[in-house]
């Protein structure tokens, strides 16, 4: 079952443009594993005397061609935990503990050229805000070239042409034209875009997408979901997307996790997940939304209270002030991942499902 | 262009419970590139005690009309009228006067309170500002605003910094119902929050309509929120009304292409029904608003427009009871796609122990 990360040669179908395979690109890791697997990965703030621990400790695999979501509320460590996958953490920001391989190269210690390649490589990322992630001052087409020169031996002809290509193939009509002008003439769905088509540029194993519609109107998020599905279906590879929004999973993710105080707090199938949250946070935030397929008199039920402050580590469990199904043991012990039912895993003392303790031999470790 | 445009006001509910009336409201900004028509000849009305919804994307005029509804911006053309008096025309005290009755609870918590006053003393400048009541039954006055914000009068001495996001868009409540004001019109009140904060406020918004009998106004582009918050709905495109119903008639039988549309992008965290659903995508962006497509605004982008959308401005017709809907041809394209925009209201599934 080893899919193949270089698009495959059929996908040109009726389109005019494909996503052609990358001959001369950096060498693939093999596939036999998770294209990813991030071991205990740990990333600390320094802000002022205190030290922030963002991410504290998380583990979690992504195989080829999987789309996961990683879900949590701004502080919960989701978005520390992408950028530093490609060593992208503001100056105060480290990673201070843990392992990310692709393959079997260790993302958290490559430096120079190997990091270089390996950023708009094999791993690509999207951002949310595409006018502060784009340069304002170079052309849509010389911010695309550059990446495509910079990870391939051709000419800057050749560049032009990929990249006329890939706008194509991102749905930015004129492309040729387009390609002379700057990101401000470009609406903030067409920027996304042009991101999107300089992040495939060089038909990555794994593409990073953070909060890639949060900008957007939803009817333009609908365009942008629908274009990453298909690009993923095409070019084969995995997708990490970061959201906050739990529709959004549910449309396109394989598997979730759901992050809160720096922890994976639950993980899992996203039906699963969705359908049957077994981590307290997880079915207060389903609880808390308004649904268009619930009927409209739905009672919501907020999650009292806010997020913990990120700079104090406390014994117990981070959700405990804010958790309706407290017990005595999540005071004094935070509780690790563990199984409930197949990959769905909880870090929770409690059974949601009976408000009771979970009894250590009625569940599958 | 100040002639009264179009047609008459479309009512939509008894006239005797009429609280709220724009009448071909129009707002304008003018930029280098041109004139920005935000809002253009825009009519409805809401009745007192009623949740009335705004909704639409960026750059549709409902924030523009919001804000002109409170005389927070300049009105081109057209009228507000609150409880029978036309606020639109009034000017220094009578205006202030009737300012009491309406107030305004901003989407960012964090530019919408100043820095340098603290929570009491936020909520207290109305009462200041209109004379009201002396300085230890203004204290009494905020500590009690405090209690119903759901915080208390520990947080009188609190500054905007030292509270979070929740926090501050309650003392941003508490501010406007210090004056007892008969309408609040709510501009994206929870779009700045966490998702788990974001219900905290629905509810309290909620609780306080009830106790206090408000009219609200709420902007939003959330479309579950809306539907959860609203009885009626008015969905705007380009600074136009395409559509207004009563909440359960606009989701249950949506009749604009672009409320379908919308409804339709909308994501559910539900596997089963996002995985099923037939999605209608927009081709392309929302055009500018200084140079409108002409006749209906959305056919640029409607699946269904015809020649006829370029000709002819569509006008709000009636199609049930209180459903008004601006489509020339709403009633073919019901039949013809009955099945796919519907999103399934209750029944179809079985939610997470909801």
């Amino acid at each position: 079952m080893t899919q193949r990360v270089d698009a495959p040669e059929g996908t040109a179908g009726s389109t005019p443009a494909t996503v052609r395979p990358a001959p001369d690109g950096p060498v693939r890791p093999v596939l036999d594993g998770p294209v990813l697997d991030v071991r205990n990965l740990s990333v600390e703030f320094t802000a002022g005397k205190a030290t922030v621990r963002a991410v504290r400790g998380i583990s979690y695999t992504v195989a080829a061609g999987e789309t996961v979501g990683i879900v949590g509320e701004s502080g919960s460590g989701k978005s520390a935990s992408a950028l530093a996958l490609l060593q992208l953490l503001p100056a105060n920001g480290r990673v201070s503990g843990g392992h990310a391989l692709l393959g079997t190269t260790d993302l958290l210690t490559l430096a120079g050229k190997p990091l270089n390649d390996l950023r708009g490589g094999s791993v690509a990322m999207v951002y949310q805000d595409p006018l502060s992630a784009l340069n304002p001052v170079l052309t849509v087409g010389r911010q695309i070239t550059e990446v495509v020169e910079r990870h391939r031996r051709v000419s800057h002809r050749e560049a032009e042409r990929r990249a006329v290509e890939l706008l194509d193939i991102v749905g930015i009509p004129g492309a040729k034209r387009r390609l002379g002008e700057y990101p401000h003439q470009f609406s903030g769905g067409m920027r996304q875009r042009v991101m999107i088509a300089m992040a495939i540029s060089c038909a990555p194993t794994l593409l990073i997408a953070d909060e890639p519609t949060t900008a957007l109107d939803v009817t333009v998020q609908a365009q942008i979901l629908d274009l990453l599905g298909e690009l993923k279906r095409e070019l084969g590879m995995a997708l990490i997307v970061i959201t906050h929004d739990l529709g959004i999973v549910a449309g396109i993710t394989d598997r979730v996790l759901i992050m809160y105080a720096g922890r994976i707090v639950e993980e899992g199938p996203t039906e699963d997940v969705l359908d049957d949250p077994r981590m307290p946070y997880t079915l207060g935030l389903l609880r808390s939304v308004p649904r268009l397929d619930l009927p409209r008199q739905s009672a919501l039920t907020p999650i009292p209270g806010t997020p913990p402050d990120p700079t104090v580590v406390t014994a117990g469990c981070p959700f405990l002030p804010r958790c309706p199904f407290r017990i005595d043991r999540c005071r004094a012990e935070n509780p690790a991942l563990d199984n409930v039912g197949p990959g769905h895993r909880i870090a929770c003392w409690v059974d949601v499902t009976v408000g009771a303790p979970r009894s250590a031999d009625g569940v599958t470790r | 262009m100040t002639a009264p445009a179009a047609g008459p006001v479309v009512e939509t509910q008894p006239a005797d419970q009429e609280f709220l009336r724009v009448e071909n409201l129009s707002v304008r900004y003018e930029g280098r590139a041109g004139v920005v028509r935000a809002v253009d000849d825009i009519s409805f009305t809401v009745a007192r005690g009623e949740a009335f919804a705004l909704v639409g994307e960026s750059g549709c005029g409902k924030s523009s009309t919001g804000r002109a509804i409170v005389q927070l911006e300049r009105i081109a053309a057209g009228s507000v009228a609150m409880d029978g008096t036309r606020i639109s025309t009034l000017h220094g005290k009578p205006l202030r006067d009737m300012r009491r009755r309406f107030q305004m609870v901003f989407q960012d918590p964090y530019t919408s309170l100043d820095p340098r006053l603290a929570a009491g003393a936020i909520i207290r400048e109305p009462l200041e500002i209109h004379g009201i009541g002396d300085r230890t039954s203004r204290r009494r006055r905020s500590d009690e605003l405090l209690r119903t914000v759901g915080l208390d009068e520990t947080f009188d001495q609190r500054y905007p910094r030292q509270l979070s996001g929740g926090q501050r868009q309650r003392v941003g409540i508490a501010r406007a119902l210090a004056l007892q004001p008969d309408l609040l019109v709510c501009d994206e009140p929870i779009s700045a929050l966490d998702v788990s904060i974001q219900a905290q406020i629905v509810t309290l918004l909620e609780e306080l309509q009830a106790q206090l009998g408000l009219t609200i106004v709420f902007i939003a582009h959330d479309l579950a929120v809306v539907r959860h918050v609203s009885d009626r709905v008015a969905v705007m495109y380009l600074g136009k009304i395409v559509e207004t119903a009563p909440v359960d008639a606009l989701f249950g039988r949506p009749l604009h292409p672009y409320t379908q549309a919308l409804i339709s992008a909308a994501p559910i965290p539900n596997t089963r029904i996002e995985r099923r659903r037939k999605r209608i995508i927009l081709k392309g962006d929302v055009p500018s608003p200084i140079n409108p497509p002409s006749g209906c605004r959305f056919r640029t982008r409607c699946p269904f427009a015809q020649q006829r959308c370029a000709d002819e401005v569509p006008e709000l017709r009636t199609a049930s009871s209180g459903h008004v809907v601006a489509c020339h041809f709403f009633e073919e394209l019901e039949g013809r796609q009955a099945e796919s925009h519907a999103v399934l209201p209750a029944a179809a599934t079985s939610p997470a122990r909801a």
